[in-house]
């Protein structure tokens, strides 16, 4: 009798003690074999037609006998999830019967759940050998008893119900990856502390996969995840469909000059919400999927840098006068030493990725989950990945270089390249733009201005080009693509653009540079970051190229002015006339030296208030930063900050600047093709619409709203450098108190 | 090739005050006394081919002209320790040597005399730039070479070269000195700036700390702040203008730009224009619109210094028109006792007795005084509209000194 319970308690029923479900399912055959189980509570019962047995005795029989219910669906369970035979022949069903029921469901494999499933294995060894044990007692002691039994298994009866009920949960919402660990996670927190020390041991179980996938994820960059259970996946290209227009042309052009690999830094991979545990914050899981993907970049260098290693390695000492100098020499000297080394180890030295891989074995190694040690040990997992990343980028790509050389040409900071860009340019420019000829024209003063000002000396000058974006291709440059496209359409010629002041003055406004990046540093200088230099770009070079013309138009007044006055010298009779003619001039060189001290002023602010602080606050940031995230928040934050301060981002604001700068220009053109003395009404009208675009321009700046905005502290600025003394706010004051109408104040064209 | 700048150094003072600037150039750019670039400032990436241009062995050469009607200063120069810098063949001493005799007219009437042969080593000079930017003159306004002679040679200059700027500075009688920064702009571009009317081009220069080298050892304190309000000072400028204090007060600035050396972060300059503005330290026109701009340029890394900024300002300010108010008082005393003018009766000019010369020039300086103390008036932007017949006011006897044409 002991030994068939013995036997059932090993999952094996008989004639004395007998499944239940059997039982039920031979008298109820049409029982629906999709029933979850878990509704009916099923379990080993004593057959009821024997008699000898007191109802005392048979009470403790059966309380003990469940566990070899649960013994057997555990074990069912375990041998189910640990089977690999589907590796074989995936149409053959495993065993148990139990789990036919499953078949009709797809079942998903899961690495997880086997895990698991090991974890229960080993409690039910020791369940075995507990049953074992107890066989020896009941075998040596000459008066077997029923309590040895009890007694033995006793702490049984705590585990194995909620083992059960967990697998059952486990198989009915198959549960896998994260997911699982979220419920086992959850389970932990019990106050039996037997159920307490094996559920953690299975726990223990899941996380060993977790931390083979981080480790490999984290040391050799590779995502080894068959069944979609990590919390790191891939994005399918399914979503990229779903994308826009717009982000698909921008993923194609970057994967026609990007290596694959920058296409999975970009948009490679994310964390999967759904399979992320709760216990691991968001914050830790993005720098696990940052390390991953930098070990990713680090491991899988791109062919050319494997070449350019050496020669970048000898040019760096050469920009003497970087600031960087002093830290990049020390890496330098570093490196040089271990160049031998295949440039992939180079970039991630096999040291360090033992580190990692000994943090993470430490980790895999504690019995239990200590949030805080994970997250540290991830951290600086992150921080190792961010640092030789950072060295790639920074010192070995010369990020700093190329930073700067995006401040030369992007930002103007090169202003006699562009001087004499511009000043080569000049007659071309104007005229309207040909569709099809621009950018090849442009070309031209482009390459003069080049070898006038720039010549050999600089590097990167050959990373820039010049584009003049013609019809099709979108240039992501203000709010007004669209009306500027159909003005190209209808004839390439600016006086449909002149139509609506929101249209840039003419089809030049449109010039572009690019800039081109190598390996790694697409990583860095992402198209998006491009396409906000772009912007500002063109905004600075209208407002250079509106400063030039003013001061030609100076230049040539003053000229004018000059034989004027020698005219006079030379003929004493006509100096009547030569006096009102400069009477007559007078109104002209006003407004032209309010245009100018507008423009002038508003470059100075973008110039040196803006781009030159924000470079400093930039450079100091690149200096005291060793970590690559952070400089790309860095950088992001100048960006913005450069677009912010210079009010691109204001509508009315930008809005009435531009139309300033195309007053400027139409006010240049006009005094320069002007042959005759007459002034003509045209100057007036143009001085009339200026007057009004800077008074509303200053009272637009100084209104509460703006000022109340967190962007007053550099509004003040460009403020102060406007009306430094007052004769802004005069004329404003007077403008708003006085409304002198004159007719010939709409119509500009 | 950048956009390049020639600079005329006419007459003894315009000849020492060029030595100078050579000299400060040639320290800031790293090259030695006879040209050749010291071995520290071969990573520079300056700009030195704007003021210089290379020979066949590399040794580098200023785009200057030196020139003078006597030979004392440029012999100096050329036997002094730089001798070996300048172009030999860009030095041009008159062959009789004996100066203009601080004699306007005389120096007028030799540069006539030399003007084929000025205008070939000036064509020679232009010929080797790209695209010339446009010519730096240093001469004194007194004297004969420096006056006279330099008006005929501007003359002859200005005709061809309409579209490249020129830029003189004078040096006048009472005050001596400019200096010049790093110019990171061009010339065109700066004037602009700083000259919003066609007669009021007369500038005004301004440096600080100014040291003489004995001195060196007193270092203060040189914030951006304390730079452009010492700036401000009247002190540091230039042309001292001899004001009476009453009406110094009410002379403006039409315009003000600085250059501010060395190591400066950009918001220093906001903060020192907010103080500035506070306290009230300029006083500004008001017909239109104006402020202290503020230029940043890099200080020479070969140069030495013991402050750490210096600041260069340029400025059109109403005051100067006191100092023609004097010149003008002082030539009309001159000329009541018709002092001096024998000596300029002997030249073809003035031959004849006819001194219109005289006249026109002083004519044109009392507009000029008119012109910037209407300036000082708020409604100036109607000056002139109700009197046009100003110009033809006045009518004086003469000596003179200042052609205002001269100038920028």
């Amino acid at each position: 009798m002991l030994h068939e319970l013995l036997l059932a308690l090993l999952g094996y029923t008989g004639d004395l003690i007998v499944d239940e479900r059997e039982q039920q399912d031979t008298l109820r055959i049409n029982l629906s074999p999709d029933a979850p189980i878990s509704e009916e509570c099923f379990t080993f019962k004593l057959a009821p037609d024997i008699s000898f047995i007191q109802p005392s005795e048979r009470d403790a029989i059966e309380r003990i006998i469940k566990l070899g219910f649960y013994y057997r669906e555990l074990d069912r369970f375990a041998t189910k999830s640990r089977n690999l035979s589907w590796i074989r022949s995936s149409n053959e069903s495993p065993s148990s019967r139990t789990s036919e029921l499953f078949k009709g469901k797809k079942e998903k494999q899961s690495v997880y759940r086997r895990a698991i499933a090991n974890g229960i294995a080993e409690v039910l060894s020791v369940y075995r050998s507990a049953v074992l044990h107890i066989e020896q007692n009941l075998l040596s002691d000459s008066l077997p008893i029923l309590a040895t039994v009890t007694q033995g298994l006793n702490k049984f009866l705590v585990l194995l119900p909620p083992l059960y009920e967990l697998i059952l949960e486990i198989e009915r919402d198959g549960y896998c990856g994260g997911r699982l660990l979220n419920l086992l996670h959850k389970r932990c927190h019990c106050g039996v502390p037997e159920l307490q020390t094996c559920i953690q041991r299975l726990l223990w179980h899941g996380h060993q996969v977790m931390y083979n996938q981080l480790a490999s994820w984290m040391i050799y960059g590779i995502l080894h995840d068959q069944y979609g259970e990590f919390f790191i996946s891939r994005l399918e290209s399914r979503d990229a469909e779903n994308d826009s227009p717009a982000e698909v042309v921008e993923r194609l052009t970057s994967m026609s000059t990007n290596d694959a690999s920058l296409t999975d830094w970009h948009s490679g991979f994310h964390i999967s919400l759904d399979m992320l545990p709760e216990h691991i914050p968001m914050r830790v899981a993005e720098s696990i999927l940052f390390a991953g993907k930098a070990v990713r970049v680090l491991r899988n260098p791109s062919p050319a840098i494997r070449f350019q290693g050496a020669i970048a390695y000898q040019q760096m000492p050469r920009g003497s006068q970087r600031p960087q100098l002093s830290t990049s020499r020390i890496f330098f000297t570093k490196d040089s030493s271990s160049q031998n080394k295949s440039t992939g180890e180079e970039l991630l030295p096999q040291s360090d990725a033992d580190k990692i891989e000994t943090m993470l074995q430490n980790l895999k190694e504690s019995s239990e989950f200590h949030k805080r040690s994970f997250e540290s040990a991830i951290d600086s997992i992150r921080v190792i990945a961010a640092s030789h990343l950072w060295q790639l980028v920074v010192v070995r790509a010369d990020l700093n270089g190329h930073l700067r050389a995006l401040k030369d040409y992007f930002l103007l900071a090169k202003g006699d390249f562009f001087q004499s860009f511009l000043e080569e340019s000049r007659q071309l420019m104007h005229l309207p733009p040909r569709l099809s000829t621009a950018e090849a024209y442009l070309m031209i003063p482009f390459q003069l201005a080049a070898v006038k000002t720039i010549g050999d000396d600089d590097r990167y000058f050959s990373r820039v080009s010049l584009r003049m974006p013609s019809f099709g291709i979108p240039v992501k440059s203000s709010q007004v693509d669209l009306p500027k496209t159909k003005a190209y359409v209808d004839g390439d010629s600016i006086v449909q653009s002149e139509t609506s002041l929101e249209v840039p003055l003419d089809g030049w406004d449109g010039i572009a540079l690019e800039y081109s990046v190598d390996w790694p540093l697409q990583l860095f200088f992402t198209q998006e970051v491009l396409s906000k230099y772009r912007r500002i770009f063109q905004y600075l070079l209208r407002l250079k190229r509106t400063q030039m013309e003013l001061e030609k138009s100076w230049a040539s007044a003053m000229s004018q002015d000059h034989s004027d006055f020698a005219k006079h010298r030379n003929d004493s009779r006509s100096c009547l006339t030569s006096h009102q003619r400069r009477q007559h001039f007078r109104p002209m060189w006003r407004i032209r030296e309010h245009m100018a001290f507008l423009i002038r002023n508003l470059q100075f602010y973008i110039q040196v208030d803006v781009i030159e602080s924000q470079w400093n606050v930039l450079q100091s940031h690149i200096q005291n930063s060793h970590d690559f995230t952070e400089l790309v928040r860095f950088h992001q934050e100048y960006l913005s900050a450069l677009i912010s301060q210079s009010f691109l981002d204001i509508g009315s604001v930008s809005r009435i600047l531009d139309g300033i700068m195309k007053l400027c220009l139409q006010f240049c053109w006009k005094i320069e093709n002007q042959e005759s003395d007459e002034i003509t009404v045209e100057l007036e009208q143009i001085s009339e619409e200026f007057n009004k675009k800077s008074n509303s321009l200053y009272t637009i700046l100084r209104s509460t709203r703006l000022a109340g905005s967190q962007r007053a502290p550099f509004l003040r600025r460009f403020l102060l450098r406007l009306n430094f003394n007052s004769f802004f706010e005069a004329t404003a004051r007077g403008v708003l108190n006085v409304v002198r109408p004159r007719p010939t104040l709409a119509v500009l064209h | 090739m950048p956009r390049e700048i020639i600079t005329l150094q006419v007459g003894q003072c315009g000849n020492q005050i060029g030595m100078e600037f050579w000299k400060q150039l040639c320290l800031e750019h790293g090259i030695s006394k006879d040209g050749i670039l010291e071995d520290f400032a071969t990573q520079g990436g300056d700009r030195k081919d704007v003021f210089f241009y290379q020979a066949d062995d590399q040794h580098y050469i200023p785009r200057a002209l030196l020139m003078d009607l006597e030979p004392r200063v440029i012999n100096g120069i050329q036997n002094g320790e730089y001798r070996n810098l300048y172009n030999h063949e860009n030095v041009f001493i008159a062959d009789h040597g004996g100066g203009a005799g601080n004699n306007w007219a005389s120096g007028y009437h030799q540069g006539k005399q030399y003007e084929e042969d000025l205008m070939d080593m000036i064509d020679r000079e232009a010929d080797g730039s790209d695209s010339l930017e446009g010519f730096v003159l240093c001469h004194s306004i007194a004297g004969g070479t420096g006056s006279g002679f330099v008006q005929h040679l501007f003359q002859r200059i200005s005709l061809p070269t309409s579209q490249n700027s020129f830029t003189c500075w004078i040096i006048w009688p009472t005050t001596a000195l400019f200096g010049v920064g790093y110019m990171n702009n061009d010339l065109v571009g700066l004037l602009a700036s700083l000259i919003p009317t066609p007669r009021c081009h007369f500038l005004m220069t301004g440096y600080t700390p100014l040291t003489v080298e004995r001195q060196a050892n007193v270092i203060r304190k040189t914030t951006v702040l304390d730079v452009m309000r010492r700036l401000l000072q009247t002190k540091n400028i230039m042309v001292s203008s001899c004001a009476r204090t009453k009406e110094a007060s009410q002379a403006k600035y039409i315009s003000i730009l600085n250059i501010i050396q060395g190591e400066v972060d950009p918001t220093q300059v906001h903060e020192s224009l907010q103080r500035i503005r506070e306290r009230k330290l300029v006083n500004f026109i008001e017909w239109g619109p104006a402020s202290i701009q503020v230029a940043l340029s890099r200080k020479s890394p070969y140069v030495q210094t013991a402050h750490r900024v210096s600041g260069l300002m340029l400025a059109s300010h109403t005051g100067i028109r006191h100092l023609f108010a004097k010149c003008l008082s002082q030539y009309e005393k001159l000329r009541k006792r018709q002092a001096f003018l024998d000596n300029y009766r002997n030249h073809p000019m003035f031959a004849d007795n006819d001194l219109s010369e005289f006249d026109e020039s002083r004519d044109i300086i009392e507009s000029l005084v008119d012109e910037y103390k209407a300036c000082e008036s708020p409604d100036y932007i109607k000056w002139g509209m109700e009197d046009p017949d100003h110009l033809l006011t006045g009518d004086g006897n003469a000596t003179g000194t200042v052609d205002p044409k001269l100038a920028v």
